[in-house]
């Protein structure tokens, strides 16, 4: 164990405490987030009556890259000039355009990510890919077993409804870009749904495999939507790739060992 | 500025001359598991969010009809009879609005923290909420450190009530035999400003005392306090429910109608739930 890490979190009790110095945050914060989101469309296309593929970082965006190899980038998200997503239109014309995370969104930015989006991209629809992870999962039914293919949904209020899939039920909660986006979509009378493909993990890190990415086909053929056939061979090229670096799952020189 | 978000078919003028009841993100979280409870319990319908980009976002299933959609961080809700017809609302999220049947009751659950920094901005935008709403009075319900009390707090009733001596809570309360929440002399570390020197220190109970400063030269505003520590909550809130109810007579049921609190399903998961024996089998 290395003493030289500080406590990771304060006191549940203390953490609700007012900390004067966070008074003079506010204003600065929000300048802040307001200078340095961009979304670039290098299109002159109309971009209105699209339907939203949104890929969170994991499985969804692991999903996206191998269905939309063929497409054409049109655009990109950027936070502080660096590409956080990117915007991708399917080769056949049709009306969907795949945002593909790059890398994870801080909490405190995807409130203004998930509005500058909008704004940017107005849409009649959005679709969401995401995942749980299995240790997290909640269940008061310890029977429950899972049967292929895992996939969970939520819907806004005007979302799309399944007959095969199962909700993510309560006390489950998804958090980040996702619910962000969800929260916006519900307030704005926007259909969304979002999907959840079981993901187990490694030291904190999602292991990521062709069966729980391919997951993601047989609920949107259950949920009649239309999108660019999974490319197996390209996803497992991505899956390779994501097998080393920051991505893997296996320790790495910084972690932390118990042992030498 | 003013981020209420009605559902489709609520007239937000409704919201008038209610009385609001606002749980605090606060140690334990007994405040915002007890609007949980009367939220179940009454069969409160949601009438509208608040769209706070100040608190973390969060979606789940909507527990009351896992069909009609999701939950999220800041709600409101208000109970209407069960005949009417109930707004599909598929989806809760951070921060809900809900009502009681006779109206005269509005409820605000906040699931969520506050992101650090925005501290400010969240306390403005529910005052701007309050003010433009035009609620009669608000009652903050929150709970603070009980290892932090002192000797005349340790016996007696885990509430307190804090209020200025003609509030809209100082008959009843005296009625119950409420204490009113003491003004301790300032300890090291509280950060007490000229402002609210007046207000105690209530340790673990968030916005409380902020939210109340700065409502309290405007509108109608007291806060029910409750000592509370970390661990099985359920019992805390369900006598935190009993309190608020027989504070402001919400339910108002009669000793002999056939009232009791009905917890949420998702409360099978929270610490205290009894083992299942099939572990040890």
């Amino acid at each position: 164990m290395d003493f030289s890490d500080e406590f990771p979190t304060i006191p549940t009790r203390y953490a609700f405490d007012e900390d004067s110095d966070e008074e003079d945050l506010a204003e600065v914060v929000d300048k802040l987030v307001l200078d340095t989101i961009k979304v670039d469309l290098a299109t002159e296309k109309s971009m209105n009556g699209y339907t939203i593929l949104y890929g969170n970082y994991g499985p969804g965006e692991v999903f996206l890259k191998a269905s939309f190899s063929t497409g054409t980038k049109v655009g990109s998200i950027q936070l502080k000039d660096k590409i956080i997503a990117s915007v991708i239109a399917s080769s056949n014309n049709s009306t969907d355009l795949a945002i593909i995370s790059e890398e994870k969104i801080p909490d405190e930015l995807v409130f203004a990510v998930t509005v500058a989006l909008f704004q940017q991209l107005p849409c009649t629809e959005v679709i969401l890919f995401d995942s749980y992870l299995a240790s997290n999962y909640i269940t008061p039914n310890r029977q429950e077993r899972e049967t292929v293919p895992i996939v969970k949904y939520l819907r806004s209020s005007l979302g799309r409804k399944s007959s095969q899939l199962d909700m993510l039920s309560a006390p489950n909660l998804t958090t980040g870009i996702s619910a962000a986006i969800m929260t916006y979509c519900e307030l704005h009378q926007l259909p969304c749904v979002a999907l959840f493909t079981l993901q187990e993990s490694s030291l904190g890190k999602a292991l990521i495999t062709d069966e729980t990415t391919a997951a993601f086909t047989t609920a949107l053929e259950d949920l009649e939507v239309a999108c660019p056939s999974l490319d197996y061979g390209n996803l497992r090229s991505i899956l390779r790739g994501r097998k080393f670096g920051k991505d893997s799952g296996r320790i790495d020189a910084d972690h932390h060992r118990m042992y030498t | 500025m003013n981020t209420f978000v009605p559902v489709p078919g609520f007239d937000p003028t409704q919201l008038k001359g209610t009385t609001l009841i606002i749980p605090t993100v606060s140690i334990a979280n007994v405040p915002q598991l007890t609007v949980d409870l009367f939220v179940s319990s009454l069969k409160l319908e949601r009438v509208g969010f608040l769209e706070d980009h100040s608190v973390m976002p969060v979606a789940g299933v909507f527990e009351v009809n896992p069909d009609m959609g999701i939950t999220v961080a800041l709600e409101g809700n208000s109970l209407f009879t069960l005949y009417l017809p109930q707004t599909p609302r598929p989806f809760a999220d951070m921060f809900t609005v809900y009502q009681t049947k006779d109206r005269q009751f509005t409820f605000v659950q906040q699931r969520t923290p506050i992101f650090k920094g925005k501290r400010q901005v969240f306390l403005s935008n529910l005052e701007a909420f309050i003010v433009a709403s035009g609620f009669a009075k608000t009652l903050i319900i929150t709970s603070t450190d009980a290892s932090r009390r002192v000797d005349v707090q340790m016996t007696g009733v885990p509430f307190r009530l804090f209020a200025p001596e003609d509030s809209f809570v100082s008959e009843r309360a005296a009625e119950l035999n409420l204490p009113m929440l003491e003004l301790l002399p300032e300890e090291e570390g509280d950060h007490q400003n000229k402002e609210d020197s007046d207000i105690p220190t209530m340790h673990g109970s968030g916005i409380a005392k902020k939210l109340y400063a700065r409502l309290r030269s405007k509108h109608p505003v007291a806060i029910l306090v409750m000592f509370a520590l970390e661990g099985d909550n359920l019992q805390d809130t369900i006598q935190y429910a009993n309190c608020l109810d027989s504070l402001m007579r919400i339910v108002d049921a009669s000793p002999d109608a056939n009232f009791s609190w009905s917890p949420p399903a998702s409360w099978q998961g929270l610490f205290g739930a009894p083992y299942d024996p099939e572990l040890y089998q």
